[in-house]
Protein backbone atom coordinates (compact mmCIF):
# COMPACT_ATOMS: atom_id res chain seq x y z
CA UNK A 1 0.00 0.00 0.00
CA UNK A 2 1.56 3.60 -1.12
CA UNK A 3 1.09 6.53 1.41
CA UNK A 4 0.60 9.76 0.67
CA UNK A 5 0.67 13.21 2.86
CA UNK A 6 -1.03 16.21 1.13
CA UNK A 7 -1.40 19.24 3.41
CA UNK A 8 -3.78 21.77 2.42
CA UNK A 9 -5.11 20.20 -0.02
CA UNK A 10 -8.89 21.55 0.76
CA UNK A 11 -7.62 24.99 0.98
CA UNK A 12 -5.91 24.48 -2.26
CA UNK A 13 -9.21 23.51 -4.21
CA UNK A 14 -10.84 26.30 -2.48
CA UNK A 15 -8.17 29.20 -2.99
CA UNK A 16 -8.40 27.82 -7.07
CA UNK A 17 -12.52 27.64 -7.09
CA UNK A 18 -12.85 30.83 -5.53
CA UNK A 19 -10.12 32.40 -7.94
CA UNK A 20 -11.85 31.01 -10.71
CA UNK A 21 -15.43 32.89 -9.91
CA UNK A 22 -13.66 36.20 -8.76
CA UNK A 23 -11.87 36.68 -11.88
CA UNK A 24 -14.41 35.09 -15.05
CA UNK A 25 -17.71 34.65 -13.00
CA UNK A 26 -19.52 37.37 -11.63
CA UNK A 27 -21.41 35.29 -8.90
CA UNK A 28 -20.79 35.45 -4.93
CA UNK A 29 -19.90 31.65 -3.65
CA UNK A 30 -19.13 30.69 -0.20
CA UNK A 31 -17.27 27.76 0.67
CA UNK A 32 -18.39 25.09 3.84
CA UNK A 33 -15.48 22.79 4.21
CA UNK A 34 -15.39 19.30 3.03
CA UNK A 35 -16.20 15.80 3.49
CA UNK A 36 -16.11 12.50 1.87
CA UNK A 37 -18.11 10.97 -0.42
CA UNK A 38 -18.60 7.22 -1.66
CA UNK A 39 -18.74 7.18 -5.15
CA UNK A 40 -22.37 5.22 -4.78
CA UNK A 41 -23.71 8.14 -2.87
CA UNK A 42 -23.24 10.75 -5.94
CA UNK A 43 -26.50 11.68 -7.43
CA UNK A 44 -26.62 14.52 -9.22
CA UNK A 45 -27.63 16.42 -12.37
CA UNK A 46 -24.50 18.04 -13.92
CA UNK A 47 -20.87 16.47 -13.99
CA UNK A 48 -18.14 17.36 -15.69
CA UNK A 49 -14.97 15.65 -15.28
CA UNK A 50 -10.98 16.49 -15.80
CA UNK A 51 -8.37 13.31 -15.55
CA UNK A 52 -4.75 14.06 -14.66
CA UNK A 53 -1.74 11.45 -15.05
CA UNK A 54 2.02 12.16 -13.99
CA UNK A 55 3.31 11.00 -10.68
CA UNK A 56 -0.08 10.99 -9.66
CA UNK A 57 -3.21 10.63 -11.39
CA UNK A 58 -6.83 11.40 -10.68
CA UNK A 59 -9.73 12.95 -11.11
CA UNK A 60 -11.29 16.94 -10.31
CA UNK A 61 -15.08 16.81 -11.04
CA UNK A 62 -18.29 19.80 -10.63
CA UNK A 63 -21.19 18.13 -9.25
CA UNK A 64 -23.90 20.37 -9.31
CA UNK A 65 -28.08 20.69 -10.06
CA UNK A 66 -29.53 21.56 -13.15
CA UNK A 67 -30.17 24.96 -11.95
CA UNK A 68 -26.86 25.51 -10.55
CA UNK A 69 -24.94 24.68 -13.64
CA UNK A 70 -28.25 27.27 -15.79
CA UNK A 71 -27.16 29.59 -13.00
CA UNK A 72 -23.14 29.88 -13.58
CA UNK A 73 -23.59 29.59 -17.31
CA UNK A 74 -25.71 32.59 -17.61
CA UNK A 75 -23.06 34.26 -15.26
CA UNK A 76 -20.07 33.11 -17.41
CA UNK A 77 -22.07 34.40 -20.99
CA UNK A 78 -23.73 37.45 -19.29
CA UNK A 79 -26.89 36.28 -20.84
CA UNK A 80 -29.76 34.06 -19.41
CA UNK A 81 -29.74 30.72 -20.12
CA UNK A 82 -32.51 28.44 -19.08
CA UNK A 83 -32.44 24.64 -20.51
CA UNK A 84 -29.55 22.50 -20.61
CA UNK A 85 -27.65 22.66 -23.88
CA UNK A 86 -24.07 23.06 -25.41
CA UNK A 87 -23.52 25.79 -24.02
CA UNK A 88 -23.93 24.70 -20.90
CA UNK A 89 -22.06 22.00 -20.98
CA UNK A 90 -19.22 23.76 -22.63
CA UNK A 91 -19.20 26.28 -19.16
CA UNK A 92 -19.02 23.32 -16.70
CA UNK A 93 -16.29 21.79 -19.09
CA UNK A 94 -14.23 25.41 -18.85
CA UNK A 95 -15.25 26.04 -15.53
CA UNK A 96 -13.52 22.22 -14.36
CA UNK A 97 -10.24 22.62 -17.15
CA UNK A 98 -9.68 26.42 -14.96
CA UNK A 99 -10.43 24.68 -11.82
CA UNK A 100 -7.99 21.80 -12.23
CA UNK A 101 -5.88 23.80 -13.97
CA UNK A 102 -5.31 25.98 -11.18
CA UNK A 103 -5.31 23.20 -8.66
CA UNK A 104 -2.21 21.68 -10.90
CA UNK A 105 -0.22 24.99 -10.77
CA UNK A 106 -0.59 24.91 -7.27
CA UNK A 107 -0.10 21.59 -6.47
CA UNK A 108 3.02 20.71 -8.54
CA UNK A 109 5.54 21.04 -5.90
CA UNK A 110 3.57 18.29 -4.44
CA UNK A 111 2.18 16.04 -6.40
CA UNK A 112 4.98 16.41 -9.31
CA UNK A 113 4.58 16.84 -12.94
CA UNK A 114 1.19 15.79 -14.48
CA UNK A 115 -1.02 16.15 -17.46
CA UNK A 116 -4.62 17.65 -17.65
CA UNK A 117 -7.19 15.83 -19.96
CA UNK A 118 -9.72 17.83 -21.79
CA UNK A 119 -13.37 17.85 -19.92
CA UNK A 120 -16.29 15.82 -20.04
CA UNK A 121 -19.36 16.93 -19.14
CA UNK A 122 -22.80 14.69 -18.66
CA UNK A 123 -26.04 16.18 -18.12
CA UNK A 124 -29.03 14.39 -17.26
CA UNK A 125 -31.06 13.77 -14.35
CA UNK A 126 -29.74 11.96 -10.65
CA UNK A 127 -26.75 10.58 -12.37
CA UNK A 128 -24.63 8.71 -10.49
CA UNK A 129 -20.78 7.13 -11.32
CA UNK A 130 -18.54 4.02 -10.58
CA UNK A 131 -15.01 3.14 -11.08
CA UNK A 132 -13.97 0.46 -13.44
CA UNK A 133 -10.34 0.42 -12.18
CA UNK A 134 -9.16 -2.86 -10.61
CA UNK A 135 -10.45 -3.21 -6.93
CA UNK A 136 -7.51 -5.30 -6.02
CA UNK A 137 -4.97 -1.94 -7.08
CA UNK A 138 -6.64 -0.09 -3.86
CA UNK A 139 -4.26 2.95 -2.75
CA UNK A 140 -5.20 4.72 0.92
CA UNK A 141 -4.04 8.27 0.36
CA UNK A 142 -4.06 10.75 3.54
CA UNK A 143 -5.51 13.61 2.15
CA UNK A 144 -4.85 15.85 5.16
CA UNK A 145 -3.72 15.29 8.54
CA UNK A 146 -5.70 12.57 10.38
CA UNK A 147 -8.05 12.52 7.43
CA UNK A 148 -7.50 8.66 4.78
CA UNK A 149 -9.78 8.65 1.51
CA UNK A 150 -9.97 5.65 -0.34
CA UNK A 151 -8.91 6.33 -4.04
CA UNK A 152 -10.92 3.45 -5.58
CA UNK A 153 -13.60 4.43 -4.07
CA UNK A 154 -14.42 7.83 -2.01
CA UNK A 155 -14.77 11.41 -3.01
CA UNK A 156 -13.35 14.55 -1.42
CA UNK A 157 -15.76 16.67 -1.61
CA UNK A 158 -15.58 20.97 -1.27
CA UNK A 159 -19.50 21.96 -1.10
CA UNK A 160 -19.93 26.04 -2.30
CA UNK A 161 -23.03 27.23 -2.12
CA UNK A 162 -24.58 30.07 -3.68
CA UNK A 163 -28.12 31.68 -3.51
CA UNK A 164 -29.61 28.69 -1.69
CA UNK A 165 -28.21 26.43 -3.87
CA UNK A 166 -25.05 24.23 -3.90
CA UNK A 167 -22.09 22.68 -6.21
CA UNK A 168 -19.45 20.20 -5.19
CA UNK A 169 -15.59 19.69 -6.23
CA UNK A 170 -14.97 16.74 -6.59
CA UNK A 171 -11.10 15.44 -6.25
CA UNK A 172 -9.49 11.93 -6.18
CA UNK A 173 -5.86 11.19 -6.03
CA UNK A 174 -3.98 8.28 -6.67
CA UNK A 175 -0.20 7.96 -6.39
CA UNK A 176 1.63 6.22 -9.18
CA UNK A 177 3.94 3.48 -8.58
CA UNK B 1 -8.87 46.83 -39.75
CA UNK B 2 -7.96 45.18 -36.77
CA UNK B 3 -8.64 41.22 -37.25
CA UNK B 4 -8.04 38.38 -34.20
CA UNK B 5 -7.75 34.82 -34.71
CA UNK B 6 -9.67 33.60 -31.29
CA UNK B 7 -8.52 29.11 -30.99
CA UNK B 8 -9.64 27.54 -27.80
CA UNK B 9 -11.83 24.41 -28.07
CA UNK B 10 -14.38 25.57 -25.53
CA UNK B 11 -16.74 27.93 -27.54
CA UNK B 12 -17.93 29.51 -24.31
CA UNK B 13 -14.54 30.51 -23.85
CA UNK B 14 -14.09 32.17 -27.02
CA UNK B 15 -17.35 33.91 -26.06
CA UNK B 16 -16.11 34.60 -22.96
CA UNK B 17 -12.82 36.69 -24.17
CA UNK B 18 -14.54 38.13 -26.75
CA UNK B 19 -16.89 39.98 -24.12
CA UNK B 20 -13.66 41.14 -22.48
CA UNK B 21 -11.92 42.75 -25.06
CA UNK B 22 -14.80 44.88 -25.92
CA UNK B 23 -15.65 45.37 -22.46
CA UNK B 24 -11.63 46.56 -21.37
CA UNK B 25 -11.52 48.87 -24.20
CA UNK B 26 -9.41 46.77 -26.82
CA UNK B 27 -10.35 47.60 -30.59
CA UNK B 28 -10.55 44.60 -32.62
CA UNK B 29 -12.99 44.73 -35.89
CA UNK B 30 -13.15 41.44 -36.66
CA UNK B 31 -12.89 38.30 -34.63
CA UNK B 32 -12.20 34.84 -36.49
CA UNK B 33 -12.73 31.87 -34.09
CA UNK B 34 -11.30 28.17 -34.57
CA UNK B 35 -11.95 25.08 -32.03
CA UNK B 36 -8.48 23.43 -32.42
CA UNK B 37 -5.10 23.83 -34.38
CA UNK B 38 -6.21 22.12 -37.65
CA UNK B 39 -9.20 24.45 -38.23
CA UNK B 40 -6.55 27.38 -36.88
CA UNK B 41 -4.08 26.71 -39.61
CA UNK B 42 -6.99 26.34 -41.84
CA UNK B 43 -8.00 30.13 -41.04
CA UNK B 44 -4.89 31.31 -40.98
CA UNK B 45 -4.14 30.49 -44.79
CA UNK B 46 -7.27 32.02 -45.32
CA UNK B 47 -6.97 35.12 -43.12
CA UNK B 48 -2.97 36.33 -44.09
CA UNK B 49 -3.91 39.86 -42.90
CA UNK B 50 -4.58 38.35 -38.93
CA UNK B 51 -2.89 40.99 -36.72
CA UNK B 52 -3.09 38.77 -33.49
CA UNK B 53 -4.04 34.84 -32.40
CA UNK B 54 -5.27 33.93 -28.93
CA UNK B 55 -4.61 30.53 -28.83
CA UNK B 56 -5.29 27.51 -25.47
CA UNK B 57 -2.85 24.61 -25.24
CA UNK B 58 -5.19 22.00 -24.06
CA UNK B 59 -7.20 21.07 -27.32
CA UNK B 60 -8.29 17.57 -29.31
CA UNK B 61 -6.58 16.79 -32.84
CA UNK B 62 -3.81 19.75 -32.79
CA UNK B 63 -2.59 21.15 -29.20
CA UNK B 64 -1.58 24.81 -29.35
CA UNK B 65 2.22 23.82 -28.95
CA UNK B 66 2.12 21.92 -31.99
CA UNK B 67 0.10 24.87 -34.16
CA UNK B 68 2.42 27.91 -33.22
CA UNK B 69 5.64 25.18 -33.63
CA UNK B 70 3.68 24.83 -37.63
CA UNK B 71 3.04 28.32 -37.79
CA UNK B 72 6.20 29.83 -37.56
CA UNK B 73 7.61 27.34 -39.71
CA UNK B 74 5.51 28.82 -42.06
CA UNK B 75 6.68 31.78 -44.40
CA UNK B 76 3.70 33.52 -45.05
CA UNK B 77 2.56 33.67 -41.22
CA UNK B 78 5.58 33.81 -39.44
CA UNK B 79 5.19 37.49 -38.06
CA UNK B 80 1.94 37.35 -36.55
CA UNK B 81 1.86 37.66 -33.10
CA UNK B 82 0.37 34.63 -31.03
CA UNK B 83 -0.93 35.33 -26.96
CA UNK B 84 -1.13 31.66 -25.45
CA UNK B 85 -4.34 31.86 -23.06
CA UNK B 86 -4.35 28.33 -20.95
CA UNK B 87 -4.79 26.81 -17.68
CA UNK B 88 -0.76 25.55 -18.39
CA UNK B 89 1.15 28.38 -16.33
CA UNK B 90 4.01 26.49 -14.74
CA UNK B 91 7.37 28.22 -15.25
CA UNK B 92 8.40 25.26 -17.75
CA UNK B 93 5.10 25.53 -19.75
CA UNK B 94 5.70 29.51 -20.21
CA UNK B 95 9.46 28.53 -21.02
CA UNK B 96 8.42 25.94 -23.52
CA UNK B 97 5.29 27.81 -25.20
CA UNK B 98 7.96 31.08 -26.26
CA UNK B 99 10.42 28.58 -27.11
CA UNK B 100 8.31 27.15 -29.78
CA UNK B 101 7.33 30.48 -30.97
CA UNK B 102 4.83 32.40 -28.47
CA UNK B 103 5.13 36.09 -28.12
CA UNK B 104 3.03 36.33 -24.82
CA UNK B 105 1.27 34.13 -22.30
CA UNK B 106 -1.88 34.62 -20.21
CA UNK B 107 -2.86 32.07 -17.74
CA UNK B 108 -6.76 31.22 -16.84
CA UNK B 109 -8.47 32.28 -15.15
CA UNK B 110 -7.88 36.04 -16.22
CA UNK B 111 -9.93 39.03 -14.73
CA UNK B 112 -10.36 42.23 -17.85
CA UNK B 113 -7.44 44.18 -16.30
CA UNK B 114 -4.86 41.13 -16.95
CA UNK B 115 -6.35 40.60 -20.50
CA UNK B 116 -6.23 44.14 -21.44
CA UNK B 117 -2.57 44.24 -19.88
CA UNK B 118 -1.37 41.14 -21.73
CA UNK B 119 -3.12 42.16 -25.11
CA UNK B 120 -1.88 45.99 -25.12
CA UNK B 121 1.34 45.76 -26.91
CA UNK B 122 -0.93 43.98 -30.00
CA UNK B 123 -4.11 46.02 -29.79
CA UNK B 124 -5.42 49.47 -30.02
CA UNK B 125 -7.34 50.77 -27.18
CA UNK B 126 -10.14 53.18 -27.16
Amino acid sequence: MTTATYDNIVEDVISCTNEVFASMIPMEIKSDGSFYQKEDMISTDVISLISFTGEHSGIVAFFGSKDMALKITSKMLGIEVSSIDQDVKDAMGELTNMIGGSLKNKVFETFGAMHLSVPIVIAGAALSISSSSNKNDKQDLTISPGVTCNSQNSWMMTPFSSEGDTFNIGLVVKKND
Amino acid sequence: MTKLLLVDDSAVMRKIIQRNIKETGLIVDEFVEAGDGNQALEKVNENLDLDLILLDWNMPNMSGIEFVKTLRSLNLAKRIPVVMVTTEGSDAKISEAKDSGADGYLTKPFTADQLRDALGSYLMVQ
